[in-house]
């Protein structure tokens, strides 16, 4: 790639995973929008998986009139292997390795769907009459735990060969940009009917995130450079890495202080596996002590995950088991998604911010730590830099929430004609999408290359940082912001 | 693996190393914490104001 083409504003737009998630995001979610306000049926083949106890209702259409539960989960795999494969062939990845690998990742997906939304584990004390059960494990979310196990075990355990060739398939990072679009459009959807709840929440996540990394930056740097006695390079990468948002920052950050390749990608490393363990074992601690602040809890999850997709991921476990627990004691139907939405919420803001905090570093490095005479920062770094799926987000939500708004008469027909077009997209889909995710954060995150790559130094740094810092002013900045939010409770 | 080094193949792909704390550095972290400090509080005071109290 020339030099030229790099710098122009559209470089990257047909073959970076980024905006790749932004045009899948954007096309499911614009046909959910010309389906609710044409009323073509253009989205109900999407499959919709449920709790069951015979296994037949295991999954259906998302409409069901138009096709079988079969037809409906093979259309699914065949429209996301299409779609996702036309990204791939403009990105050009090896296509024959991608559509064998995904289609392995996609079954698999199904496989662990299916079983985590049996009854005797996902069912409330609240469903069992409906599926004629005694008992039940009260599991909501566990489906996202087996795909995850299921995707750890293939790969750490899985024979080298099929390891690598099964991750041409799992992209954790693309999947769940894909969903966060997607969730753009929930939000949108919500907002039609509780739309001063979604801007105070968009509002106060906003402002949780530039407190929080002005604060995480600053002391992640000090204690790596000065307790750590790492360099500028590794501390500016590892500082980012684990106060913005994780790989994309360590790599942006890198780009702009114009360190090494070593650098982010050994922080890269650090961010993915603490990652996952902060996936394992946030939610529980949250849903545990934290019960009584279900908004604050799930925007904590924002400013402490440091993945994308970690973090969607134990949004979305946190609202599964915060409204079992809410069904349970309190005999309230908390509205699916608020939860969610405040830990997908601030995380986008943080990723917002990388550009402008990879302009700011790279200003600070080239006229001060490197003194490079005459070299100058374009101000376009911050447009390059800018996460375009965040784009994606908002852009779906704005326009879901416009359409609801302004071209119904009423917000109740609004919201009947949004549900058949936008829901089987928000809700089905985005849900496959999260669950693919979860399958392939396991199969990508590879447990050895901690003790082979030597790590253990800046693993440690890593995780006084993560516990000392990053976790409890993470959780007073979110309790600070959202103090006394509760999800929507449905009539 | 040599202390120091981390990854990599070689010493000059991997190299930690260390670097005395520079000035300029003390004034970026206090600056960025001083941002940070003040940015809670305002905006602290401002979500709480306009927004929680609303609810």
């Amino acid at each position: 790639m020339n030099e030229k083409y790099e710098k122009r504003w559209y470089a990257g737009m047909f073959s970076t995973e980024d905006w790749w998630a932004f045009w899948l995001g954007m096309f499911f979610v614009m046909l959910g929008i010309i389906a609710s306000l044409t009323h073509i049926d253009l989205v109900g083949w999407i499959v919709k998986f449920s709790k069951w106890v015979d296994i037949s209702k295991a999954f259906k259409a998302s409409h069901s009139e138009v096709m079988s539960p079969a037809v409906s989960l093979i259309t699914t795999y065949l429209i996301l292997l299409i779609t996702t494969t036309v990204g791939a062939a403009t990105m050009r990845w090896n296509l024959r390795k991608y559509v064998s690998a995904f289609t392995i990742v996609f079954w698999i997906t199904v496989i662990s769907y299916i079983v985590g939304q049996n009854a005797y584990i996902a069912a409330t004390e609240f469903d069992r009459p409906k599926y004629g059960i005694d008992w039940s494990l009260s599991l909501g979310g566990a489906f996202y735990i087996i795909a995850l196990v299921v995707g750890l075990i293939i790969g750490n355990l899985a024979p080298k060969g099929f390891r690598e060739f099964i991750k041409e398939g799992a992209k954790p990072e693309w999947f769940i940009k894909v969903a966060i679009v997607m969730l753009g459009a929930k939000l949108g959807y919500l907002a039609i009917k509780s739309f001063g709840f979604a801007m105070h929440l968009l509002i106060a996540g906003a402002s949780a995130t530039v407190a929080a990394y002005l604060l995480f930056w600053p002391l992640a740097y000090t204690i790596s450079r000065r307790l750590f006695k790492l360099s500028r390079e590794w501390s500016a990468c590892f500082a980012s890495g684990i106060s913005i948002c994780g790989v994309s920052a360590a790599i942006a950050t890198a780009g702009a202080i114009k360190a090494r390749p070593i650098v982010p990608v050994m922080v890269s490393v650090l961010v993915v596996v603490f990652a996952l363990i902060e996936l394992i074992v946030l939610p529980g601690i949250l849903v545990t002590f934290w019960f009584h602040e279900p908004i604050a809890a799930g925007a904590s999850l924002g400013l402490t995950v440091k993945t994308d997709g970690a973090d969607a991921a134990a949004g979305a476990i946190l609202d599964e088991l915060m409204r079992s627990r809410a069904a349970l004691e309190l005999g309230e139907q908390w509205e699916e998604g608020w939860i969610l939405a405040a830990a997908v919420n601030t995380k986008i803001w943080i990723d917002m911010f990388i550009g402008f905090w990879a302009f700011i570093l790279a200003v600070i490095w080239v006229y001060y730590f490197e003194r490079r005479s005459g070299e100058k920062v374009q101000k376009m770094e911050i447009w390059w830099r800018f996460p375009k799926f965040v784009m994606g987000y908002f852009l779906a939500m704005l326009l879901v929430l416009y359409i609801g708004l302004n071209m119904f008469p009423d917000v109740d027909t609004a919201y009947k004609s949004m549900t058949f077009g936008i829901k089987p997209v928000e809700g089905a889909l985005r849900k496959l999408f999260f669950m693919l995710t979860f399958t392939s954060i396991g199969i990508v995150t590879d447990f050895r290359l901690l003790k082979k790559e030597g790590l253990t130094k800046l693993a440690v740094c890593y995780a006084f940082v993560l516990i000392a810092i990053i976790i409890p002013l993470g959780w007073f900045i979110a309790w600070l912001y959202h103090m006394g939010m509760q999800p929507v409770v449905k009539p | 693996m040599i202390d120091g080094e981390i990854g990599g193949e070689t010493p000059e792909e991997v190299y930690i190393g260390t670097e005395p704390w520079d000035q300029i550095e003390s004034r970026m972290v206090m600056w960025t914490l001083i941002a940070g400090i003040l940015s809670t509080i305002i905006l602290a005071i401002g979500v709480h104001k306009f927004i929680l109290r609303t609810i």
